[in-house]
């Protein structure tokens, strides 16, 4: 385990937490006047920006248009001086490629492309600090942004990262618990079914701890869950006051 | 930018206003929007800053390395520059798509910042011939309003002003190698010189008259612009045309020493913003909360 | 193409040795006299040919000093993707140094200037063109460097010009590019490679400026200054810019009608 203790005997993480506490979650919506749906997604030290264009016309030559639904297009990028060491290029890597599909998976199924014939959904994720997690901040990002855009969802997609060390589950890790080889999942869900769109996991785990981290990480996604869902309550509240106020 | 129309009807009006001096949003047409500015926008930079002029949101981080230097300049650091114009601006930039436009940013801007009389680097040499300090200024194009240029180079320099480089004491080893010892403590920093530093100063040609920091719609009813690198001293580092009409010598003649004014006076006021932003930089939560 | 930036060698791209080599720095001398004898205002001899490039709607090539460039206009041809479609005509130049253009080898950054360099000309050839007379059709324009010794960039606007006049693509006006090299108080007309390039003066104003200039229609269409300058210089400068291309302008006509006068005499013995 390299030098550091990740957990240590009193409980603490390396950045002080609990092992099942995550981190400050802060979140913005219509950040943008021109994208259709923008959010600002702080979590802990990583900042994910997300912009929804669409529904509309299908982009570069009809051939792509679906007739019984809408094409959801994604777009991953990282600044270059968003991690510690320098980025060559914001996309185009591997990692962003991944990201990109992952993104584009999870949202096929999400939001009710039904609803929007031969039409096209752009969602484009820019991540401004990378401290950790980056997927699952990137989809609530996301998530976020297509509310913000109105477009029909199944429901919230919340994600969350879970981890194990010395048989804890550590939830929301940072940069420094997720380089550590060996541990480390994403998971996605639409927390009303409690259905599962997405889990990832790039390195290896434990079968015994599986199950485990992936309960804990719904726990944190249904955590992130409420502190959104009391968001847009408020936010549509607020509109709606304006609304009130203007007639 | 994204699906933006003007119709012929529409650019009428905006030339028309322009000609009695009033346009879309009230101002003259020598005015600025109003230009917000933050420092130390990206924590995990040396130096970082974020500007928005009504739609127009750049962020700019500089991350500072240590790297050979160019073997035309041995004793001065380097500094590189990389625009990325993200397709939340415009979703005409997914993927490769502002590769272009990001390049022809990087070009001029390194164009203007490469004399020494505008910005030394020399003091940004470790070891002669061996180690520098790198500059890699990254641009982000996070919405796009029009007059690009001007809020890029505005950007560049706030992050400028914020950027603090650790200090290094270079000592000379038993093997007669020069080592190199960076401080201990976190908070000797040094800054960079940045008075001369120039901004770019567009003026855009709408109808016959000369118009600063042009909105989007404004900016299709103009064919030319004059893009102009002014120091706060008044000089000039690189001036180029561009926009696809063409100018008669007379109103080149108006629109440089238009531009030189308006520069001059631009750096001034940005000067107070720059003290007033650092007051305030790293007390805000995130600038977009 | 990539002579000179395999991919494979640049990946584990070796310190150049020259990085750390302890030059004798070379003394700032102000240059007094220029190399090749010329008085300051004084033009490199300069060859202006066309119809080089039989494919092409037309062609130019100029010569300045050692300084070649050639230029080839394709089109205007249909467009027939629908995306592009466009009331006016879409120009579209493309600039290439040759591997061997510029002395000591292909430089490093050389594909970042190239690009520069196309857009520059790209915008400087915009307002010459007639856009409109073409609806829904592409002109392309190709412009090569094949030996690079200082003006390139107004070389290159001149032989596009050249080009565009001999295709029969309607234009407003000729264009013609000019440079100079400002150093100090001595304005260099048509700087050598070596003069562009030369250590900025001690004091004042320095660097380069090159113009494209319709003299008809006495339009500037193109303008890249870069150094330290003043608007008050500049503006002397390009005056002195413009009376230098109208100075180089019969020079071109020559060349057009020597070409006109060509095919009247093919045309003859065709028929």
């Amino acid at each position: 385990m390299s030098g550091h203790q990740y957990l240590s005997e009193e409980g603490f993480r390396v950045d002080g937490r609990r092992a099942q506490e995550m981190r400050k979650l802060d979140c913005s919506l219509g950040v943008f006047a021109q994208a259709d749906g923008s959010a600002y997604v702080k979590e802990g030290n990583t900042v994910v920006l997300a912009a929804v264009y669409g529904p509309h016309e299908v982009r570069g030559g009809r051939v792509k248009a679906l007739h019984d639904r809408a094409v959801v297009n994604c777009q991953f990028s990282a600044a270059t001086f968003s991690t510690a060491e320098r980025k060559r290029r914001p996309r185009g890597d591997t990692k962003s490629v991944e990201m990109t599909l992952h993104l584009q998976q999870t949202f096929e199924t999400a939001i009710l492309t039904k609803l929007y014939p031969r039409c096209q959904i752009d969602i484009f994720v820019e991540v401004l600090q990378a401290d950790g997690s980056i997927l699952s901040v990137a989809i609530n990002a996301a998530t976020m942004a297509l509310v913000d855009a109105g477009i029909g969802l199944r429901d919230y997609v919340c994600a969350c990262s879970a981890g194990v060390f010395n048989d804890a589950a550590l939830l929301d890790l940072n940069n420094l618990e997720e380089s550590q080889k060996g541990t480390g999942l994403t998971v996605a869900i639409l927390p009303k079914t409690e259905r599962i769109v997405l889990v990832d996991m790039s390195s290896k785990i434990h079968s015994d701890h599986v199950s485990k981290t992936i309960e804990a990480a719904i726990e944190g996604c249904k955590d992130i869950h409420a502190t959104f869902d009391a968001k847009i309550k408020e936010r549509v509240g607020r509109l709606a006051a304006l609304i009130n106020t203007e007639n | 930018m994204a699906n933006l129309a003007v119709s012929d009807s529409e650019k009428t009006f905006i030339i028309h206003g322009v000609e009695d001096n009033l346009r879309c949003d009230g101002r003259g047409c020598l005015d600025y929007r109003h230009i917000e500015l933050e420092l130390g926008a990206a924590p995990n930079c040396s130096g970082s800053s974020h500007v928005r002029i009504a739609n127009t949101d750049v962020l700019v981080g500089i991350k500072a390395e240590i790297a050979a230097p160019d073997h035309a300049a041995p004793d001065r650091g380097r500094i590189e520059f990389f625009v990325d114009l993200t397709a939340n601006a415009d979703p005409e930039f997914e993927g490769t798509g502002g590769d272009e436009l990001g390049q022809q940013i990087a070009g001029a801007l390194a164009e203007a910042y490469v004399s020494k009389r505008f910005l030394d680097l020399s003091s940004l040499c470790i070891v002669k011939n061996q180690q520098v300090w790198v500059l890699f200024v990254d641009i982000l194009i996070l919405e796009l309003g029009g007059s690009l240029y001007d809020a890029v180079s505005i950007a560049v320099k706030a992050a400028l002003y914020d950027l603090r480089i650790p200090k290094l004491t270079v000592s000379i080893g038993e093997d007669g190698k020069p080592e190199i010892e960076v401080s201990d403590d976190p908070h000797t920093q040094e800054p960079l010189a940045i008075a001369n530093v120039p901004c770019f100063v567009t003026l855009s040609k709408i109808g016959s008259q000369f118009v600063v920091d042009v909105s989007q719609e404004e900016a299709e009813c103009s064919t030319v612009n004059m893009c102009c690198a002014i120091a706060p001293n008044g000089r000039m580092a690189t001036t180029m045309k561009t926009g696809v009409g063409s100018l008669h010598p007379d109103s080149l003649i108006e629109a440089l020493q238009l531009a030189q004014e308006i520069g001059v006076a631009l750096h001034k006021a940005l000067h107070k913003q720059f003290v007033k932003a650092q007051e305030l930089s790293g007390r805000t939560n995130g600038f977009l909360l | 193409m990539n002579l000179g930036s395999d991919r494979k060698t640049r990946v584990a791209a070796s310190v150049p040795y020259q990085r750390f080599m302890v030059r004798p720095r070379e003394p700032e001398k102000e240059f007094c006299k220029r190399k090749d004898g010329r008085r300051d205002e004084e033009l490199r001899p300069r060859i202006f040919e066309s119809g080089l490039v039989s494919d092409a709607s037309g062609s130019g090539y100029v010569e300045q000093g050692s300084t070649k460039v050639v230029a080839a206009v394709f089109g205007p041809r249909e467009v027939t993707r629908r995306k592009e479609f466009s009331l006016k005509a879409q120009l579209r130049c493309v600039f290439t140094f040759e591997p061997f253009a510029t002395p000591g080898g292909r430089q490093e950054n050389i594909s970042l200037l190239e690009q520069r360099y196309s857009s520059w000309l790209e915008e400087s050839l915009k307002p010459v063109v007639q856009l409109r007379r073409y609806p829904k059709a592409s002109i392309d324009i190709r412009v090569t460097c094949l030996e690079n010794d200082g003006g390139v960039l107004a070389a290159a606007l001149t032989a596009c010009g050249i080009a565009l006049a001999t295709s029969g693509i309607e234009t407003f006006d000729l264009v013609i590019g000019v440079n100079l090299r400002a150093h100090g108080d001595r304005v260099l007309m048509d700087p050598s490679h070596a003069e562009e390039d030369a250590a900025p003066s001690r004091e004042g104003t320095y660097g380069n400026v090159t113009l494209g200039f319709m003299p008809v229609l006495c339009q500037i269409t193109g303008l890249l200054q870069t150094g330290d300058s003043e608007p008050a210089t500049l503006c002397q400068q390009i005056s002195s810019l413009i009376k230098i291309a109208h100075g180089v302008k019969p020079l071109m006509e020559e060349c057009l009608i020597d070409l006109g006068k060509l095919q009247e005499k093919l045309s003859e013995v065709q028929m």
